[in-house]
C-alpha cells in the first residue's frame, strides 16, 4: 500500500501486497503439503504406543470388571462393578483422602517454593548458575533411591542420621517414620526436595520470557517490588504456573515410590495412598481384577481433576 | 497419495491384530524347550534366588556343575519381594526354570505358595529320590495332592536371637517364661539398653513376634487352620487375641525401645550386633548378618515364652524358601536334576549353613553350629511346632494392624477382627 492508499503495480503487473500474500499461501500450501507426504513416518512409534501403552490401558480396564487373579487358571469370569464395591468396603475411602490431601499440599508447596527459588535465581545472586544446579541435581536421582536415602536419613534413635545429630547436641530424639504425622511430613518433604527443582526450572523459562522494560516502566510509575510481581510479572507468567499445576496435581495424585520406600503405607496404613494400594492389590495380593478397577478410578479421578483444574487456569490465563 | 493410504490402512490393520492378539493370548513361555524330557542334562538352566543367599547359591550352582559339565547354569538373583517377582514372572510368562516359593499356603489364597501355585498348575512335581525322605511333618509345606512340588531346603527358627555377650555383661539372663519376659524389659531399661529390637517399621517385621509365640499358644495350628477355612473359628475367637495382648503389653512396658514403629528388621538386627538391644525376634535368616556386624560377640536363639510354664515352650521352626519347577520350564530335566542333586548330603549342608538352619531332608553330614545346638535338638527331640498358614493378604493386615496396637489406635481384639475381615474362606 502506498502512503496514497492507491496500489503500486510492479513489474510483474502484480500489486507488492497481493503478491505477498500469494507467497505465503502458496508457502503455507507447501508447508502443508509436506506434512501429508511424510506422516506416515509415525507409523513406527504409533505401532509401539499402540501396544505397549494403549492396548494393555484397554485390557486393564476390560481386567477391572472380572475376577482376574494369579489364581486365575482359563479366561477370568466377568462380575461387573464387584471389584468396585470390594474397594470402597476396605481401605480405600480413608487412601482417597489422603491422597488428595497429600497432592494438594505437594503442588501448594510445590509451587510456592519453586516460584520463590525461581525469582531468587533470576536476580543477581553470586553463584547462581552452580545453586539452580544443586536444586535441580535432585530431579535426575530415581524417586525410589531418593526415598531410601531419606529413610535412613530419617531413620530411628540410634540408626538415622537425623537422630544421631540430635542426640549428639543433646535434643530428644524423634521416631520420625514411625508416628503417623511425623511420617506424613518427611514423605512431603522428600516430594519436595526431588520436585522443587523441577518447577523452578520452568518459573525460571517463564521469567525469561518478562520483558525488562515493561519491569523498569513498573519501577519508574513507582511500583514496588510486589507490585511489580503481582501486576507485571505474574501475569505473563500464567502460563507457566498453568503447567506446573498440572503436572503437579498429576504427579502428586500418583505419588508412590518415596511412600513405597520410606513407609510401605504404614505405620498401621496410615500413609496408605491409591498408589500403594494398586500396588498391594497386585503385587501382595495378586488380585489383579481389583488393582485394574482401583487404578481405573485413579486415572478416572485424575482426568476430571485435570480437565477442572485447567478449564480454571486457563481462564484465568487469558485474564491476565 | 492411494498408495500411502493403502499402506497405512493395511499396516494399522496388521499392527492393531497383532497386538489384540498378543493380548488374548495366554502367559505362555516365551521359548521352546532347549533340551527335551528326559536323558542326561545339558543346555541352558535359569533360576530366580534371593539375592542375600547368592554365595549358597552359587556354590551349590558350582558343585553342580562338576557333576552335570554340559549345563550352563544362569541364575538370576533379586532383593526385595522376590515372591511378588516370581508370581509377575509366571503371570507374564518370562519365568525362569526354578523358582523361589514359599512352603504351604491355599488354594484359595492366590500367591508364590506351593499348594496355591501347584492347584493352578504353574510348578511341576518332583521326581527327585529324597521326595520320599520328606519328614511327615513337612509333607504339607512341599507336597500338594501326595505329589511332592518343592524341595524344602532348611529349617529355621523363628525365635529370639539374643546378644549373649551383652546379656552377660549385664548379668541378665534369657527368659523362660512370660513374666521373665516383662522383666528383662524392665532390668534392660534400668541398664540404659532395652530388651526386644523389632523391625516393627518392616512391611515383613511385626508379624515375627506373634508368630513366635503361637507355636506355644496354639497347640494344634494345623486343626486351627481347618477350622479358620471351615468357618468354626475366627481370629477374633481364637488365641491370636492372646498374642495381641502380649504384644500391647510388651510395648506399653518399653520392651521394644524408642522409635520401635521406624525401624527395619535391618535396623533392629544392628541394634543387636551393638548391643543397644538385647534380642531381636526374626527366623534363622537373620542371624548371620548380625553376626558379621558383631565378628567379637556371640549369640544364641532361644524360643520365646507366651506362658508362664517354661515346659510349655515350643519353638517354632519353618522352612524359609523352598525351590520349584516351572511347569513350563524350557529346560525341565536340568531342573528335575538340580533339585535332586540339591537333596544330596553335600549341597544340602551347603544350603543348611548358608541359611544358618537345619535340613529338613535327614542328613548325617550335617552338624549344626553352636548358636543352632539347641535349636537342632529341640527339632530333634519334636519339641517343635510348624508355622501355620497365614494367606497374603491377612498376613499384610496383621503388620499393619499390630502397628496401629502399638501407636495405640487399636485394641487385640480389633487387630483379630481385621484379620477376620480379610480372610478368604
Amino acid at each position: 500500500m502506498s502512503s496514497s492508499g492507491v496500489e503500486v503495480p510492479t513489474r510483474s503487473g502484480v500489486p507488492p501486497v497481493a503478491a505477498e500474500l500469494s507467497k505465503s499461501r502458496r508457502r503455507r500450501r507447501r508447508v502443508r503439503s509436506v506434512g501429508r507426504d511424510l506422516w506416515w513416518l509415525i507409523l513406527p512409534g504409533a505401532a509401539v504406543y499402540l501396544y505397549v501403552v494403549v492396548v494393555p490401558t484397554f485390557q486393564g480396564m476390560q481386567g477391572a470388571f472380572t475376577d482376574w487373579s494369579f489364581a486365575t487358571v482359563g479366561a477370568p469370569n466377568f462380575t461387573g462393578l464387584e471389584n468396585f464395591t470390594r474397594i470402597f468396603n476396605t481401605d480405600a475411602g480413608p487412601a482417597v483422602l489422603r491422597t488428595l490431601q497429600l497432592a494438594l499440599v505437594v503442588v501448594i508447596l510445590q509451587n510456592v517454593i519453586g516460584l520463590a527459588l525461581a525469582l531468587l535465581f533470576n536476580g543477581r545472586v553470586f553463584g547462581r548458575n552452580v545453586l539452580r544446579t544443586i536444586v535441580f541435581a535432585p530431579m535426575v536421582v530415581s524417586a525410589l533411591v531418593v526415598g531410601y536415602l531419606f529413610k535412613y536419613i530419617f531413620g530411628p534413635p540410634g540408626v538415622g542420621g537425623v537422630n544421631q545429630v540430635l542426640a549428639a547436641l543433646g535434643l530428644e530424639t524423634v521416631d520420625f517414620l514411625g508416628n503417623p504425622t511425623t511420617a506424613m511430613i518427611i514423605i512431603i518433604v522428600t516430594v519436595l526436595w526431588q520436585s522443587i527443582g523441577g518447577n523452578m526450572v520452568i518459573y525460571l523459562a517463564g521469567l525469561q520470557g518478562v520483558p525488562a522494560e515493561l519491569e523498569e516502566a513498573a519501577a519508574l510509575d513507582g511500583a514496588g517490588y510486589w507490585k511489580r510481581f503481582w501486576f507485571v510479572v505474574r501475569p505473563l507468567l500464567a502460563p507457566a504456573i498453568t503447567i506446573n499445576l498440572m503436572l503437579g496435581l498429576i504427579g502428586g495424585l500418583k505419588i508412590f515410590d518415596q511412600i513405597f520406600a520410606l513407609t510401605n503405607g504404614g505405620p498401621g496404613n496410615q500413609t496408605q495412598t491409591i498408589a500403594t494400594l494398586i500396588y498391594s492389590y497386585f503385587s501382595q495380593y495378586a488380585d489383579y481384577g481389583r488393582s485394574a478397577a482401583l487404578a481405573l478410578l485413579l486415572a478416572i479421578g485424575i482426568a476430571i481433576l485435570s480437565i477442572i483444574q485447567f478449564s480454571v487456569l486457563r481462564r484465568q490465563e487469558r485474564n491476565s | 497419495m492411494k498408495i500411502h493410504k493403502g499402506l497405512v490402512t493395511a499396516t494399522v490393520a496388521t499392527l492393531t491384530a497383532i497386538s489384540l492378539a498378543g493380548c488374548v493370548g495366554g502367559s505362555g513361555n516365551a521359548g521352546t524347550n532347549n533340551q527335551p524330557t528326559g536323558g542326561e542334562p545339558s543346555g541352558t538352566l535359569t533360576g530366580l534366588f534371593f539375592s542375600g543367599f547368592k554365595d549358597t547359591y552359587e556354590q551349590i550352582a558350582a558343585d553342580f556343575k562338576k557333576k552335570y559339565p554340559n549345563v550352563d547354569v544362569k541364575f538370576d538373583y533379586q532383593g526385595g519381594d522376590v515372591g511378588a517377582l516370581t508370581m509377575t514372572q509366571l503371570q507374564g510368562g518370562t519365568a525362569p526354570d526354578i523358582l523361589t516359593s514359599f512352603p504351604g499356603g491355599t488354594k484359595t489364597d492366590p500367591a508364590d505358595t506351593v499348594v496355591s501355585l501347584a492347584a493352578s498348575g504353574r510348578i511341576a512335581p518332583i521326581g527327585a529320590p529324597w521326595a520320599k525322605d520328606v519328614p511327615d511333618a513337612w509333607k504339607k509345606s512341599v507336597n500338594y495332592e501326595d505329589k511332592t512340588f518343592a524341595y524344602p531346603g532348611a529349617l529355621q527358627p523363628l525365635a529370639a536371637i539374643f546378644n549373649k555377650t551383652k546379656i552377660d555383661e549385664l548379668g541378665l539372663k534369657i527368659p523362660t517364661t512370660l513374666d521373665e519376659v516383662y522383666g528383662l524389659c524392665t532390668a534392660a531399661k534400668s541398664k540404659g539398653v532395652y530388651a526386644y529390637s523389632l523391625g516393627l517399621g518392616d512391611p515383613a517385621g511385626p508379624q515375627m513376634l506373634t508368630y513366635s509365640q503361637l507355636g506355644t499358644l496354639e497347640a494344634d495350628q494345623a486343626q486351627f487352620d481347618a477350622d479358620l477355612a471351615s468357618g468354626k473359628k475366627t481370629y477374633a475367637d481364637s488365641v491370636w487375641v492372646d498374642q495381641f495382648e502380649i504384644y500391647k503389653k510388651m510395648g506399653d512396658q518399653g520392651c521394644f525401645g524408642e522409635g520401635a514403629l521406624g525401624r527395619s528388621r535391618d535396623q533392629a538386627g544392628e541394634e543387636v550386633a551393638k548391643g543397644s538391644a538385647l534380642a531381636t525376634v526374626d527366623v534363622g535368616a537373620a542371624l548371620a548378618p548380625i553376626q558379621k556386624k558383631a565378628p567379637n560377640s556371640s549369640f544364641e536363639v532361644a524360643p520365646m515364652p507366651a506362658t508362664n510354664n517354661a515346659a510349655d515352650t515350643k519353638v517354632v521352626a519353618l522352612p524359609g524358601f523352598v525351590n520349584t519347577i516351572n511347569a513350563k520350564a524350557k529346560n525341565p530335566t536340568a531342573a528335575q536334576a538340580f533339585l535332586a542333586f540339591m537333596g544330596e548330603a553335600e549341597p544340602s549342608v551347603t544350603y543348611a549353613n548358608g541359611f544358618a538352619s537345619v535340613p529338613v531332608l535327614p542328613n548325617d553330614a550335617y552338624k549344626a553350629p553352636k548358636e543352632l545346638t539347641a535349636f537342632a535338638d529341640l527339632i530333634k527331640r519334636g519339641a517343635y511346632q510348624p508355622l501355620g498358614t497365614v494367606q497374603a493378604e491377612v498376613q499384610a493386615q496383621l503388620n499393619q494392624t499390630i502397628q496401629s496396637l502399638i501407636l495405640g489406635q487399636s485394641t487385640p481384639r480389633q487387630v483379630a477382627e481385621k484379620l477376620d475381615s480379610v480372610y478368604k474362606k
